[in-house]
């Protein structure tokens, strides 16, 4: 009789994930002692694996990984297109080839990995999330995509604590303390403040003393001290909604800028980049440069008092999300006036709005599934595999039908990415946690 | 072969590894009737097979292989340090040229074809995993070349032409990375300095295995 309660699925899998990258042959009875099953069981499914060429003998009492487990390689990074044409692809329009595409933006550190052997441990884990704040909807489908993956892996996962440090650096420093004596694993940590020495001084002791640490979303501007980071490109967000702007609007016009939170990293690559892609269209005048701290509030007021000031809307907005961005139209809206073209996604509202109400937009979601890759890598970096530095979470370009221009193209058409029956405050880009919030979604019709 | 608790569990893993190739699943049901896995059994096994990480599923709930498989696959050829790297390199890659990205492994003159990202210009070009080369191709390393690929046992030869460049060689195989492009149309400058762009950071990455 097995002594563990693991179905036979589940053994295959761990034998499978026990070989090295090298694919170096296994002691059948390493193998077996691993896994902890009887003699009997372990042989029984040894052999199933090696018949039907899971595995491969190498030599007398040795295994490796055989032609099936090489087939594994075959695997679409993308879900294939439904046959019911549900799947929201993007169709090519016309014949055009991309020759005006965008050019690679290769991050270095994209490609560069950590051995993360050192950190292996066994099986279940205690993993501490210290949060730099829940403090708006983003921030929140960032903490839903994390549950949602804790309990995909439970079985290997003892305890998740996760402690919000409500935007504050000292809190956030007592409570990476309180996780560290509980005896956590591993420590996932999303910064309060990029700049606060103490923290970043505190984080590197705790590497120093053999804690792995994995940065999300926003990091120490000091990242010795983490085993990686994951993210995603603030500066492709900031550059092709720009880019989208200026094509729109024909190289010529008068643009507003609404950033995001004034000194956070993520807004400054965005608006930086922005800017860099407007610097390219002469025609393009960027009017003003204003702070919303990602607030519906802060971008209805920051529009109110431009249109104040010159009495004259603009020929575009650019929101470097449109968690401000649905402020700057509703603004707009009851100003009465026509609402000019808008970029910013993220918030299932801007969709809804913009697509109510015609608005030409261009939307580059920021992942909120960095939460649940953040667990993921963590599982891997305790797991002991070589692991990037830094992982980028895909960002999607989403453009209402019509709407694409020369050197910006859909990876998703607006209208069947909004959810109509998802709450307002909805993050269309958390991942499939986004279906368990489906059931308790408040629905509204856009104004 | 006598049908035995192992065999089963083994063809149960594989329906279910092998399943999201196939066709698109949204749900768990879907892809428990595609592994043709009783509701019973096979909603602990989908749920047991993703925490493992050898599924995954992408923002719309549809089921993916899992970045465990993929590095399974690698690791079986002996190149699992690469793993890492396949996904950022392929998405950005597609991303930029909008053209069907891909990893494949070349042993003779078969083309196993790996991990690859659907681009919106080739999109109705339908992947297979196995492939023989239409004519002898220059696998020089860090050379492009465009050539044409054959599938193989079918009635119906179908040829999917490709641009590729080999990155790294070893004794019994060579790895390429490549996009599928359209063989009516000329291929861009473009293509072919994405490519080699690619390329260069998976050789400059220092992944590759040290017999090279």
């Amino acid at each position: 009789m097995s002594q563990d309660d693991k179905s036979n699925v589940q053994r295959m899998a761990a034998i499978l994930k026990g070989f090295d990258a090298a694919n170096t042959p296994r002691r059948t009875h390493d193998i077996l002692t691993e896994l902890g099953v009887t003699r009997s069981t372990g042989f029984g499914l040894l052999r199933a694996m090696v018949s039907s060429g899971w595995l491969e003998r190498f030599d007398h009492g040795f295994l490796r990984l055989g032609p099936k487990a090489r087939s594994l390689i075959f695997a679409n990074l993308d879900a294939p297109e439904s046959h019911e044409g549900r799947k929201l692809a993007a169709s090519p329009k016309g014949a055009t080839q991309a020759s005006g595409a965008p050019d690679l933006e290769w991050d270095p550190a994209l490609v560069r990995t950590v051995d993360a052997s050192r950190f292996r441990k066994p099986t279940p884990h205690r993993i501490g999330f210290s949060n730099a704040s829940a403090s708006n909807p983003w921030r929140r489908a960032m903490l839903q995509s994390l549950s949602y993956a804790e309990k995909i892996a439970q079985a290997q996962i003892a305890e998740m604590t996760v402690l919000d440090a409500q935007d504050n650096p000292a809190l956030q420093r007592e409570q990476i303390d309180e996780l560290v004596a509980q005896g956590i694993d591993l420590l996932l940590i999303s910064i309060t403040s990029v700049n606060d020495t103490e923290l970043s001084d505190r984080l590197g002791t705790l590497a120093a003393e053999g804690l792995p640490i994995i940065a999300v979303d926003r990091r120490p501007n000091d990242r010795s001290s983490l085993v990686s980071f994951v993210t995603a490109s603030d500066n492709r967000i900031g550059r092709i909604s720009a880019l989208w702007l200026a094509e729109h609007l024909s190289g010529q016009g008068r643009v507003w800028m609404l950033s995001g939170l004034r000194g956070a990293s993520p807004a400054l690559r965005r608006q930086q980049a922005a800017l860099a892609a407007f610097s390219e269209f002469p025609g393009i005048r960027v009017e003003n440069v204003s702070y919303t701290d990602w607030t519906e509030r802060g971008g209805y007021e920051a529009v109110q008092e431009l249109l104040r000031e010159t009495h004259r809307a603009p020929d575009g907005v650019w929101c470097d999300s449109g968690l401000q961005g649905v402020g700057s139209v509703r603004c707009f809206l009851d100003a009465g006036m026509d609402v000019p073209a808008h970029t910013g996604g993220d918030l299932n509202e801007m969709y809804k709005l913009c697509l109510h109400h015609k608005v030409p937009m261009a939307a580059l979601d920021y992942p909120a599934s960095m939460g649940a890759r953040a667990l993921e890598l963590a599982l891997e970096v305790l797991g002991g595999n070589t692991v990037p530095m830094r992982v980028e979470e895909p960002v999607q370009i989403v453009l209402p039908r019509g709407l694409e221009t020369t050197s910006v193209k859909a990876d998703a058409w607006a209208e069947l990415h909004v959810a109509w029956d998802l709450s307002d405050d909805a993050v269309l880009s958390q991942g499939p946690a986004l279906r368990g919030a489906k059931s308790r979604s408040k629905r509204s019709i856009p104004a | 072969m006598r049908q035995t608790a192992y065999t089963r569990a083994v063809e149960m893993f594989e329906a279910f590894v092998t399943a999201p190739e196939q066709t698109a699943h949204a749900t768990p049901a879907s892809l428990i009737q595609s592994a043709g896995a009783s509701a019973s059994t096979g909603y602990r096994h989908v749920a047991a097979l993703e925490a493992e990480g050898l599924l995954r599923r992408d923002t719309t709930g549809t089921y993916l292989p899992g970045l465990v498989a993929i590095r399974t696959g690698l690791k079986g050829y002996g190149l699992g340090r690469i793993a890492p790297l396949v996904q950022p390199i392929l998405m950005q890659l597609r991303q930029a040229t909008q053209h069907t990205a891909y990893l494949a492994v070349v042993q003779d003159m078969d083309l196993q074809m790996g991990p690859h990202s659907l681009g919106r210009e080739t999109r109705g070009i339908r992947l297979r995993r196995e492939y023989s080369f239409e004519t002898i191709p220059d696998m020089e390393i860090g050379k492009t070349t465009q050539v044409g690929l054959l599938t193989r046992n079918s009635d119906i030869a179908r040829r999917v032409s490709t641009l590729m460049v080999p990155v790294y060689s070893s004794i019994s195989s060579i790895v390429v990375i490549g996009l599928i492009v359209n063989s009516a149309r000329d291929i861009s400058q473009d293509l072919t300095t994405s490519l080699y762009q690619a390329c260069t950071q998976i050789r400059s990455a220092g992944e590759m295995p040290d017999h090279d």
